[in-house]
């Protein structure tokens, strides 16, 4: 390989020889050699760098060379047929044998550990062998590598191997499905892949090339995106082999790593990493310890992952994620599963509602409510706004009576083979949690007299609430006028003002204005559901086929415009629950907001399909994730809400 | 809600994986055999409305993932359930002997009372049979369970599996021995009884206050 580079390309090599000469770490070798392969020479010492075990004493130098244990025999044949397949001199053999027995005795009385058949140990051993480094060195790499980076727990339908599940299914739930339903598990492939590093399947110049990558990397949880690349990679081919039998499909599996050669390596790597930037990483906080490292496992039973439906992301992560300086990490799209009550009642700025009962109760509805999520979550991405994104992360309440139907909901998103799924590690619950420690992070309508999460811990202040409606609804407002400040299209802006002044009391700025009408408080409490763009949620869609029979005046849109009290129009869409734009003027007038819906096929003709006083309007929105979308709530005999997409932009 | 009903029946599916749990439940409700089937994620969800002893009873049913990895999934969906389909494969003797385990589950977690029907999927493959009709007639006996051969391939005895343990309820629900507005059985009126709407037994699940 190092004769296809450039001489310019191999300065790194000469820098990474001089700083070996002190010490560093994986990171620094990282910088030089950016995960390329490291020539022969220099790989002893760059893998004691990256290992951490550059100047380290070894167990070895005081091993007592007393050979009893227990599997003594078995170690010792292990290790002969392991060296005979090598090929080595005769003379050679002996002195190989007793030094693979001498690491391997010297392992398990130092780490008290017993040697089993097939653990790994021996295929990890044997490119460290390569090296051909004083034995001493060399048990201190195996011993590096065995902590650092192989998972505790690789047994059959162990910890790791429910991990990378997850993962797969997260990356590729058709894959993962197809061998979930041949029942072939990731322990019946990935076992010596993981506990080996693949050292037991692959070809030792491409696994001393991965190996460099790895070290390098140091990223321990590497390995699972190694093996998820390896399965995705070769996706065609697994699916093509719908009618064999599990044992050909295992068998195929456990080959895969055989098939890579030593210029594949690089490519292989970086794919993995990529995948791993695509992955929230939330799982790695809490697997660490009880992957590696010398603290006792953690009971498997105590950890959630175990038997997750879908990949856990923690409250914190979700929250804090957007703030990540780095611009290809994992985006959230949050779905809110909660009942519309626990909606309205608090939720994050940035969360999509949609309703679990209506899975149950009205499938059609549903599927549409499903389909308006996916068209949300594409304009939010397109319009690279900071709720878009293209992991979708579902958010329970955290309490099973309800988390059942956010399970249903999530598995019916599995099912049909969507990729990036996770859900919110506690629910909102944890959300909640987080808010009252870090006042930073803001809930959208938070009302803590229905908020769940406030009830169960502040349930005495329930009794005193006529102050905090108030507040809560004051606080909205607050947030509402932030909201429309930050917003800078110019549209929208005008919109605002026009729609305040009619009304004409003395304030100034919007927020001023709802607050210094008193009658707000009171007009929002008794309002129905307060819907917003995301409520798709039954009683609205019966609500809306009220509306569309309703007496649907049929006008001209030109008469209209030119009507003298229209303070402002402005075409635009309007956007049903469903999901559905109609092409409409949005037109002001000093006492009414009308919404014209132009007909189809007629043009100029229009149905007034929203006819409101101005002074119902209770709040403005619109959604950080779609800053085209403004949503009008009223409150007056029942919440309505169309919502108008500017077209001027 | 167009489709109008006496009750409404909250139904379980439960068995080990690979019994035909799902398939059952597509042929009960699109009469036909899915071909292809892919294991079940979690849950699964489907409602058909059946005449019963002259009722119209909607059966609510939710058909389970039998992986032991979904066990924390989807015993959340056991509580509150009227009736259960206790599935095995009759040509899996594993998928037999799990059962006593599946029965368990469903009566600490569902209801002591819960009707459970014994199905033994499968019946088609009469040449690769491991459990006989006998012996499973002897467990269901013992259990007091009733019990049905079925075949979502071919469709034979699907509908009466569901059919008999919805009528079975009914029939309780007639003699009083199950009381629908006990929170928690699992039965709803339907819109065909306006005096009682289903909101009363709606909060068993909504309800905040309830554990």
């Amino acid at each position: 390989m190092a004769g296809e580079e450039d001489d310019d390309n191999n300065s790194w090599v000469i820098e990474l020889e001089a700083a070996l000469l002190e010490e560093c770490t994986p990171s620094e070798v990282w910088t030089m050699a950016q995960g390329r392969s490291i020539p022969d020479t220099l790989r002893p010492e760059v893998w004691q760098a990256c290992l951490g075990v550059q100047r380290k004493e070894s167990p070895l130098l005081h091993f007592s060379e007393i050979y009893d244990l227990p599997e003594q025999s078995a170690l010792r044949s292990d290790c002969q047929q392991a060296v005979s397949k090598l090929g080595n001199e005769d003379e050679d053999k002996v002195s190989v044998i007793s030094d693979f027995e001498s690491i391997l005795t010297c392992y398990c009385k130092s780490t008290k550990t017993k040697y089993e058949k097939g653990n790994g140990w021996i295929e990890i051993l044997l490119p460290l062998l390569s090296l051909k480094l004083p034995r001493a060195e060399t048990y201190n790499l195996f011993d590096s590598i065995l902590h650092q980076y192989i998972p505790r727990g690789c047994i059959k339908n162990g910890l790791p191997f429910q991990l990378f599940h997850l993962l797969l299914q997260y990356h590729d739930p058709e894959l993962c499905s197809f061998l979930d339903t041949k029942r072939v598990s990731p322990d019946l492939y990935c076992l010596p892949w993981f506990q080996s590093l693949f050292s037991s399947n692959c070809h030792l110049p491409a696994l001393l090339a991965m190996w460099d990558h790895y070290f390098q990397l140091a990223d321990p949880f590497f390995v699972f995106y190694l093996a998820l690349v390896m399965l995705v990679n070769a996706r065609d081919q697994i699916l093509s082999m719908k009618d064999d039998t599990k044992a050909i499909v295992v068998d195929a599996l456990s080959m895969m790593p055989c098939d890579i050669v030593a210029e594949d390596t690089s490519d292989f790597c970086t794919l993995a990493q990529y995948y791993a930037t695509k992955t929230p990483s939330s799982f790695r906080a809490e697997l660490i310890d009880a992957f590696f490292g010398p603290e006792p496992p953690i009971p498997n039973e105590k950890l959630g992952i175990a038997q997750a439906l879908c990949l856990p992301v923690s409250a914190h992560d979700l929250v804090f994620n957007p703030e990540l300086p780095e611009g290809d990490a994992v985006k959230f799209f949050l779905v809110d599963c909660r009942p519309a009550e626990q909606y309205n009642a608090g939720h994050l700025p940035t969360a999509f509602h949609l309703d679990c009962n209506l899975m149950l109760q009205e499938p059609a509805n549903f599927a549409t409510a499903v389909q308006g999520l996916l068209a949300v979550q594409q304009q939010a991405l397109a319009s690279n706004s900071v709720a878009g994104g293209d992991h979708l992360c579902f958010l329970g309440s955290g309490r099973e009576e309800e988390d059942q139907y956010t399970h249903m909901v999530v598995a019916s998103f599995l099912q049909k083979h969507t990729t990036y799924v996770s859900m919110v590690a506690g629910g909102y619950s944890a959300i909640h949690e987080l808010v009252e420690e870090n006042p930073v992070i803001k809930l959208e309508d938070h009302n803590p007299q229905i908020c769940v999460g406030c009830l169960k811990e502040n349930s005495f202040q329930v009794q005193s609430n006529s102050m905090q409606t108030s507040t809560s609804s004051y606080e909205i407002f607050g947030k509402l006028s932030a909201a429309m400040k930050s917003k800078s299209a110019e549209v929208k802006e005008k919109l605002f003002e026009y729609i305040v002044n009619p009304t004409g009391s003395n304030g100034q700025t919007a927020d001023r204005h709802v607050r210094s009408s008193d009658k707000v408080s009171k007009r929002y409490r008794n309002m129905a559901p307060v819907f917003s763009i995301d409520d798709d949620d039954a009683d609205a869609s019966s609500l809306h086929s009220l509306e569309d029979e309703a007496d649907q005046e049929v006008v001209s849109i030109q008469t209209w415009l030119k009507k003298p009290d229209v303070v402002k129009s402005f075409k635009c869409h309007e956007v049903k629950l469903n999901g559905y734009m109609y092409e409409s003027y949005l037109i002001v007038t000093s006492s009414h907001i009308y919404v014209l819906r132009e007909i189809q096929g007629k043009k100029g003709l229009a149905n007034i399909a929203v006819r409101r006083p101005v002074s119902s309007i209770v709040r403005i929105t619109s959604k950080k994730k779609h800053p085209d979308l403004i949503t009008f709530k009223y409150g007056i005999s029942e919440g309505d809400k169309p919502v108008i997409s500017d077209m001027d932009r | 809600m167009s489709e109008s009903y006496d009750y409404l029946f909250k139904f379980l599916v439960i068995g080990s994986a690979g019994t035909g749990k799902s398939c059952l439940l597509h042929q009960f409700i699109e009469s036909k055999f899915k071909e292809d089937s892919s294991h079940t994620i979690g849950v699964e969800f489907g409602s058909k409305v059946v005449p019963v002893s002259g009722k119209q009873v909607k059966l609510q049913i939710w058909d389970t993932a039998g992986q032991e990895r979904f066990k924390s999934v989807t015993r959340s969906y056991y509580r509150g359930a009227a009736g259960a389909l206790l599935v095995y494969d009759v040509t899996r003797r594993d998928s037999f002997n799990a059962l006593a385990n599946w029965l368990a589950d469903a009566r600490s977690l569902a209801s002591p009372n819960i009707v459970v029907l014994l199905v033994g999927n499968k019946s088609d493959l009469e040449s690769q049979r491991e459990v006989t009709f006998l012996e499973a007639s002897r467990f269901a006996q013992e259990n007091e369970l009733m019990f049905l051969e079925t075949s979502a391939k071919s469709g034979q005895n699907v509908v009466e599996a569901f059919s008999k343990c919805a009528k079975a309820i009914v029939t309780k629900i007639e003699s009083g021995e199950l009381d629908p507005d006990r929170i928690g059985s699992g039965i709803q009126y339907g819109n065909l009884k306006p005096t009682r709407n289903s909101a009363s037994a709606a909060t068993g699940r909504s309800c905040p206050c309830k554990v």
